[in-house]
């Protein structure tokens, strides 16, 4: 079996996981980075730019950034397919079982044979998975051809294939975002704000406006969640050019014409019952935990929440397991700025609690 | 608004409404979740036709302004079919609430005739006070046009010691008498050991809903006592879904524990066509039918941890029929016949022709002839839907379809 040192290994090389990484080692700190999947930057490589005329801070951009950076480090081994299997050891001197997800792998990145990896700390930065809007059936996700999903329209987006998710054969095509699909639902045991969806929708509706001048806009929101100082301002310029309903319909139906689909919303005015058809419907679906969590949970001896989600010890960036911590969406909810704040606040932590990176051990 | 002026929610005083949805634990709301999503009023067929709509009910009674629901409309507008509940995402349990609502109102202020039904149930042992000799003249008459296809076919009235106590809902020997051949014909051919009972038969059990809790023991009591009498091993309920729940929810709220068993009768068609007793014709139900799934037998069923029969009506749709097609949404997402929870007799007949819009727009997109509804109250809620919107589909009863597929 092949063996490697590093000073920390980082579990995910979602946006979380790579600045992790790419602070520690900027630090001086040896660091092997795994993710299961065969590209590193997780849910949000998928994202796109929400630029109009100008920067929409998104920080999509971010993460191709980031994965440059890390993709050259001379200090950061980054192994893809690649998942934890066992653990020994404890602080200073664990040993980590790598495994390859699939050993026929021919790129070069891949995690190719079992590997026993030797360090002093770990961060589990596994992310999230983005809600299954199948699940709420009633918004007929994969029955109304109509329904997508925001990572259905971002995927489109940044493949240059809008014309494959927004209608060209008619002008003024009506299209409309459903919040908290997946969140606050106490029903599906997600009893919590996903917290990056409300902005991810108003970036997204205005980026269509920019690209689709005659689109007419339409968000159904519970009440908006929109923290960040410049936020504010954002949401102002916005309401110019896109409606906001407040409440959220539970249901999709047929609309009256073929290619549409209808739902009821309340008009705050008035309380009176507002019907209204619409080209596309894109559900703002929110944050799942990852399932992979509950084994590599049971690998490492480290505890789930309620949801979950891996939980924080008192201190608030590890786990209650000396020498394993954690970064980003693998706690709960939180966006793009959010997850590279707290990988950087661990980074620093890990640094403290190992007396710098004086002693780094080179990868054999 | 400033400090002076603003009241805390739970300084708000203890009304009663409030307080049975926030102490008896069956009648629980957790009103204190909501969070105003609009999901309920987003489902609500109600929304829009007056100045009232769930989410805004559950903003009344939490701001301490029960009164004002007590005596709308709304609350016997309607249907208590209780999709509110089924969508909220933090379970407030609207239904439990509109219920509650219900009977707080005053006996001689429940609009319509559904209170008076209750009293005729209790005082006459059914709803349409139909005499102990009437109801043997038309089932004997019903019995004797059946004669001219089964020449056997007698009636087992009062039989000690049958298996199924059959319940038919007086609507049938009132208005449709010919369906009682149905199901005579569906119990004959199931060689079934049954009984057709000559008092307290009544398939249905309007009290639930009206808020006469007295009638509604009563009712289920006499009815028990009658069973018991005759020693059957079960109830074999009748299609409806009304009758149905009122049965089983209210053995359950009045601590009713009968020695014998309540079954629908679809999951009985359902279990005798697996165990072959039937032999069935499809090419007898040609017209193409959809299926209406009755709110208390299939979503309110399954939301209280009952036996419903979405899966069971489905099969025996398989079975009886050459070409039935789902309505979208279905099974628990179904939208309510506009009949639903005593509305069909509270007299508020424009609110119900309001309430069906989205009804008629799922069964015409079927593009079926039939309407089946394992319900007599669905059976006239979309019977009605039809008239009103001057549509060609029609209701038909699932002992309809199958008695038509079988053959003797």
């Amino acid at each position: 079996m092949k063996e490697l040192t590093s000073t920390v290994l980082v579990v995910g090389a979602g946006i979380s996981g790579l600045t992790t990484a790419l602070s520690l080692a900027d630090m001086g700190a040896e660091v092997t980075l795994i993710d299961r999947r065969d590209h590193p930057g997780g849910n949000a490589a998928e994202w796109a730019c929400m630029a109009t005329t100008e920067c929409a801070k998104c920080s999509a951009c971010q993460v191709e950034d980031t994965i440059r950076k890390v993709s050259g480090h001379s200090r950061i081994h980054l192994f893809l397919r690649a998942e934890a299997g066992k653990l020994e050891g404890q602080k200073g001197a664990f040993r980590v079982q790598l495994k390859p997800t699939d050993s026929s792998s021919a790129s070069p990145r891949d995690l190719k044979e079992e590997t026993t990896l030797a360090c002093q700390s770990i961060v589990l930065a596994t992310g999230f998975e983005p809600f299954d809007a199948t699940e709420k059936s009633l918004l007929g996700y994969k029955m109304h051809p109509e329904v997508l999903t925001i990572p259905d329209v971002d995927e489109a987006l940044k493949e240059n294939r809008l014309e494959s998710v927004i209608p060209t054969d008619c002008e003024n095509p009506k299209i409309a975002f459903v919040q908290c699909v997946g969140s606050r639902d106490h029903k599906i045991g997600h009893n919590y704000c996903s917290q990056f969806c409300c902005k991810a929708s108003i970036r997204l509706a205005r980026r269509l406006k920019h690209l689709r001048p005659d689109a007419d806009l339409t968000i159904y929101y519970i009440d908006l969640q929109l923290m960040g100082k410049e936020f504010r301002d954002f949401y102002a310029n916005a309401r110019k050019d896109i409606n906001f309903m407040q409440g959220v319909p539970a249901e999709i139906l047929h609309g009256e014409e073929p290619g549409m689909v209808r739902v009821y919303g309340t008009d705050s005015e008035t309380g009176e019952s507002v019907p209204a058809d619409y080209h596309r419907m894109v559900l703002a679906v929110g944050i799942s935990p990852q399932p992979g969590n509950e084994a590599l949970a049971a690998v490492f001896g480290v505890q789930l929440n309620e949801h979950g989600f891996f939980t924080r010890s008192a201190n608030g960036a590890s786990t209650d397991r000396e020498g394993i911590f954690l970064a980003g969406a693998a706690t709960g909810p939180t966006d793009i700025v959010g997850s590279r704040l707290q990988a950087q606040s661990v980074a620093k932590q890990i640094a403290m609690s190992l007396d710098g990176f004086t002693n780094n051990a080179k990868v054999a | 608004m400033s400090k002076e002026n603003s009241v805390r929610i739970d300084e708000i005083k203890e009304t009663p409404l409030r307080r049975t949805l926030l102490e008896e634990s069956k009648w629980k709301a957790n009103l204190s979740t909501c969070m105003t999503c609009g999901k309920c009023a987003s489902i609500c067929p109600l929304h829009g036709y007056s100045d009232m709509d769930p989410r805004k009910a559950v903003r009344l009674v939490l701001m301490g302004e029960e009164q004002t629901l007590i005596d709308h409309d709304f609350i016997f507008q309607c249907t208590g079919c209780e999709k509110c509940s089924w969508v909220c995402p933090m379970d407030v349990k609207i239904g439990n609430m509109i219920t509650q609502a219900r009977y707080l109102r005053p006996m001689d202020k429940k609009p319509g005739k559904a209170q008076l039904t209750c009293e005729l149930h209790r005082d006459k042992g059914n709803n349409m006070q139909i005499s102990v000799e009437d109801w043997v003249d038309t089932a004997e008459w019903m019995m004797e046009e059946l004669q001219s296809e089964i020449p056997e076919f007698e009636i087992p009235f009062d039989k000690q010691g049958a298996e199924f106590f059959a319940t038919i809902n007086s609507k049938l020997p009132q208005y449709h008498p010919d369906e009682m051949q149905d199901v005579y014909k569906v119990f004959y051919a199931a060689n079934a050991s049954w009984t057709l009972p000559t008092e307290w038969w009544e398939g249905t059990n309007y009290c639930m809903f009206s808020g006469d809790l007295a009638s509604w023991e009563n009712n289920l009591r006499k009815q028990v006592e009658r069973v018991e009498q005759l020693g059957c091993k079960a109830i074999a309920y009748t299609e409806c879904g009304h009758g149905y729940f009122a049965t089983v929810a209210g053995y359950d709220k009045f601590g009713i524990k009968p020695k014998f068993d309540l079954i629908h009768v679809v999951n009985l068609y359902a279990k005798w066509i697996r165990e072959g007793r039937f032999k069935l014709d499809k090419s007898k139900n040609t017209q193409r039918v959809t299926l209406h799934d009755p709110c208390n037998a299939s979503r309110k069923s399954l939301m209280n941890d009952y036996p419903d029969i979405m899966d069971d009506a489905r099969f025996v749709l398989d079975h009886v029929c050459e070409d039935w097609v789902e309505m979208w949404p279905n099974r628990e997402n179904n939208y309510c016949c506009s009949g639903g929870g005593g509305a069909l007799i509270s007299g508020f007949a424009k609110a119900r022709t309001y309430y069906g819009k989205v009804k008629v727009d799922q069964i015409d997109r079927t593009e079926a002839e039939l309407v089946c509804t394992p319900c007599v109250n669905c059976y006239d809620g979309i019977g009605d839907l039809a008239k009103d919107y001057k549509r060609k589909w029609r209701s038909i009863h699932l002992w309809k379809l199958l008695a038509n597929a079988i053959v003797l």
